[in-house]
């Protein structure tokens, strides 16, 4: 690992917030992301398999944040929740992807050089 | 022709008018775009979007870049794609197909059974309950049942009626 990947590495994690970094809330942003539309409550619920409790403090965290938006939708004679990505919401993403992609570079280049030593 | 204008013809035809342009606003209108595209494209409307079946499924996110790019024509309506003879035909059955524009529950187990027997044809009607129970766990059983036979009558082609079944099929029909 170079200074330079280093010095990136530590820049660019300075710039995440870390309450945003974790398994539950990378996963509700990379699905709100694709599911540009929204989602019901009960379908996050599903996809993510995890307790309500679990599932509603991570939104509440990400609502305030402003990352995501809740509104109440008539599905048929039920009002359902239904969580939408700001833009916000996305750069902090991106962001967070931008990030990974890097550790991801550190980490191939450290593998390439493991095979260049052992093929030696 | 982009695929979008074909979807928007088909909307045209069924009289679903999504807004598109507030995000937040119209859920249902996005929701049943989404689900009338894919039941159209697995009745045989040639359109090139992949939909996966998972968490808001059936449901295309290449198709949801393209209506909110494309707002103001979807939302006027204003597509120069015409619908040939067949499709008219496919577009008619899904309206037919009564209560699924009524109920977004049941449009939304339609489809996704729809989807299930489009993946598995050979999927026997207990096996694609416990599929469409593991996808969609928020139905109930009901919701489920009608939305199995609703897909269905939708993916039932005339070729199906052989002379042996019609005969039988009389044969039920003239019983007192």
């Amino acid at each position: 690992m170079t200074e330079d990947q280093i010095h990136k590495l530590l820049q660019t994690s300075d710039k995440l917030n870390s309450k945003t970094v974790t398994l539950t809330r990378c996963l509700t942003l990379g699905l709100l992301t694709y599911f540009a539309d929204g989602i019901q409550y009960r379908e996050l619920k599903n996809a993510l398999k995890i307790s309500d409790g679990k599932l509603i403090a991570n939104l509440y965290e990400l609502k305030t944040m402003g990352y995501i938006t809740k509104t109440e939708v008539q599905i048929d004679q039920r009002l359902i929740d239904v969580y939408s990505i700001t833009e916000k919401g996305r750069t902090e993403l991106t962001k967070i992807i931008e990030w990974i992609k890097t550790i991801d570079k550190i980490a191939n280049q450290g593998e390439k050089k493991k095979c260049q030593i052992l093929t030696k | 022709m982009p695929n979008i204008d074909k979807v928007i013809a088909c909307l045209k035809y069924l009289e679903i008018n999504p807004k598109i342009k507030d995000k937040n606003k119209d859920y249902r209108g996005r929701f049943y775009t989404q689900k009338t595209a894919y039941i159209a494209k697995a009745l045989g409307i040639n359109l090139t979007y992949c939909f996966t079946p998972y968490v808001s499924g059936p449901y295309s996110h290449d198709l949801s870049c393209d209506y909110y790019a494309n707002a103001d024509k979807l939302e006027t309506h204003n597509s120069k794609y015409k619908l040939s003879n067949q499709e008219i035909q496919i577009l008619d059955k899904i309206k037919s197909c009564s209560g699924i524009y009524e109920s977004m529950t049941l449009m939304e187990a339609t489809a996704t059974s729809v989807y299930l027997k489009k993946q598995t044809p050979n999927l026997s009607d207990d096996d694609l309950f416990v599929e469409l129970k593991r996808l969609k766990p928020h139905l109930t059983d009901t919701e489920k049942l009608i939305g199995i036979t609703k897909a269905k009558m939708l993916l039932f082609k005339a070729e199906y009626l052989t002379d042996e079944i019609k005969k039988e099929l009389t044969t039920w029909d003239n019983m007192d």
